[in-house]
């Protein structure tokens, strides 16, 4: 291969560059872990961003091949449409998987299309697109104030993201995590809400479910910091105390750690909060 | 002070300054949010999550760490939401994922870790995506040797497609000095590029 010896190669090459960029993006998984630890990722829904995406997408694939006319390195010149291509095949593998789990991200493989919307400059190939699957019509409602509240963190631990089986697998392993998962998130989401309509008691009750019945389940840093909040706002403040010291100290780079300290802090008694504080 | 001075770090002394964007000191952090926080996070989250991870990826955070990277960015939104003033969201993320981009590559730095590495790239990738993350791979090391100020504009510009007067209210410079800092920028990037050329990614064409 020849090396580029214009100031044209070099331009079409940094405009390849720039597209390889734009076409990045964080995958589903990422995104639903983020979701999770936000406390915003169970069953709400957010399919403003990936609707807008779809039609900008479908053209702007489209223009992919034709906006690297007269490369040097024709030979590539629908790369980024065979990308998408494989995007849409990956996306759909996502969905089969956990359609029924998050009914609100398995379309976008690489979001963030208002921006790209509103561009003055002819649009550019990027890897956004959609897949035409049709989740539950309740998954399609837009968040409302009445919408009810999601399990803060129903989430696995950000430190074990890649295992064989959150990885977009063929369809076996696939409905595996489904079936798995899919459980221990409905036992959180209803201490969630328990805990949201202020029956700490319950919320116990709940978690004690989660904990007797996923022993070793994958959200299982979710369930410790619920139940910290739990006991604290249950008036059982020591034993909070003693579950989230015991937490951060066993995941000390936990995304979750500042949400135990922040509820320690909160139920803590004022002549203790500040030292308390100065240890960790 | 152990950290070094923050003039050895030159984009550092340039980074937009959040702080004006909080109207006013959160409350700490409850486990339990309104609605209203939850569906505002949630609408934030949305719109915004794959712009973070972008910047974060090409302002030098490693591959290996920038999904971690743009979850701590959202928290520190989430944690700070209730303050920030309505409509200045993504102008708190964007300066949020800066610092958040500068803490990390200085920690990998003190790992002496290559930054742009992709150490985690599938064998069983088709050629297109192995050619995209060759791509990708290429741009972010060009776009390490570029001057913070100019590498930021550039990639706002020319990947995330803004123009240079959203470029100059995101780095709260002057109109002027955001086309400026562009000009510059392409001037440099292409310099950067020539010296790299000969691991052009797309020479997969020609094979």
């Amino acid at each position: 291969m020849s090396e580029p010896d214009s100031g044209d190669d070099l331009e079409q090459i940094s405009r390849r560059l720039f597209e390889a960029a734009r076409s990045d993006g964080p995958d589903l998984q990422a995104r639903r872990r983020a979701r999770q630890a936000l406390g915003i990722g169970v069953a709400s829904t957010a399919v403003l961003a990936t609707t807008k995406a779809a039609g900008a997408a479908s053209a702007e694939i489209g223009a992919a091949g034709s906006s690297a006319a007269g490369s040097v390195w024709s030979g590539t010149l629908g790369m980024f449409a065979k990308v998408a291509a494989v995007g849409v095949t990956g996306a759909a593998v996502w969905i089969a998987v956990d359609q029924a789990r998050t009914p609100d991200e398995p379309i976008s493989v690489t979001a963030e299309p208002a921006r790209h919307e509103t561009r003055a400059r002819p649009p550019t190939p990027k890897v956004v697109t959609t897949v035409p699957v049709a989740p539950p019509a309740s998954a399609h409602a837009l968040p409302t104030a009445s919408a009810p509240e999601h399990v803060r963190a129903p989430g696995p631990k950000r430190s074990e993201p890649k295992t064989p089986a959150r990885r977009a697998q063929p369809a076996p392993s696939a409905s595996e995590k489904t079936d798995t998962l899919s459980p221990e998130i409905a036992v959180l989401d209803e201490a969630r809400k328990q805990l949201l309509n202020g029956d700490s008691a319950h919320a116990l009750q709940q978690l004690e479910t989660y904990r007797t019945r996923f022993a070793t389940g994958r959200l299982t840093s979710e369930a410790t910091v619920l139940r910290v909040e739990a006991l604290a706002r249950s008036g059982q403040r020591e034993s909070a105390e003693r579950l989230g010291r015991s937490f951060i100290a066993a995941n000390p780079n936990d995304p979750l750690v500042d949400r135990v300290r922040a509820i320690l802090k909160q139920h803590a008694p004022a002549s203790e909060s500040d030292g308390s504080r100065a240890s960790e | 002070m152990g950290l070094p001075p923050r003039d050895h770090d030159p984009g550092l002394r340039t980074l937009p300054d959040v702080t004006s964007l909080v109207a006013a000191a959160p409350a700490p952090e409850a486990f339990v949010h309104s609605t209203d926080h939850v569906t505002r996070l949630e609408a934030v989250f949305s719109e915004n999550y794959a712009l973070v991870w972008r910047l974060l990826r090409r302002f030098g955070v490693p591959a290996g760490e920038v999904d971690d990277a743009a979850q701590q960015v959202f928290m520190i939104f989430a944690r700070k939401l209730d303050g920030v003033v309505s409509g200045k969201e993504r102008a708190f993320l964007y300066g949020a994922a800066l610092k958040t981009a500068a803490n990390s590559r200085r920690s990998a730095k003190r790992r002496a870790k290559v930054l742009t590495h992709e150490a985690q790239e599938p064998a069983s990738w088709p050629d297109e995506l192995t050619e995209a993350a060759r791509a990708r791979e290429l741009l972010d090391q060009v776009l390490a040797e570029l001057p913070d100020p100019l590498r930021r504009v550039l990639v706002l510009v020319e990947v995330e497609q803004y123009r240079v007067d959203e470029v100059a209210v995101l780095e709260r410079i002057p109109r002027g000095t955001a086309a400026s800092r562009l000009r510059r920028a392409r001037e440099e990037f292409r310099k950067v590029l020539a010296t790299f050329a000969h691991r052009n990614p797309f020479e997969g064409g020609d094979r």
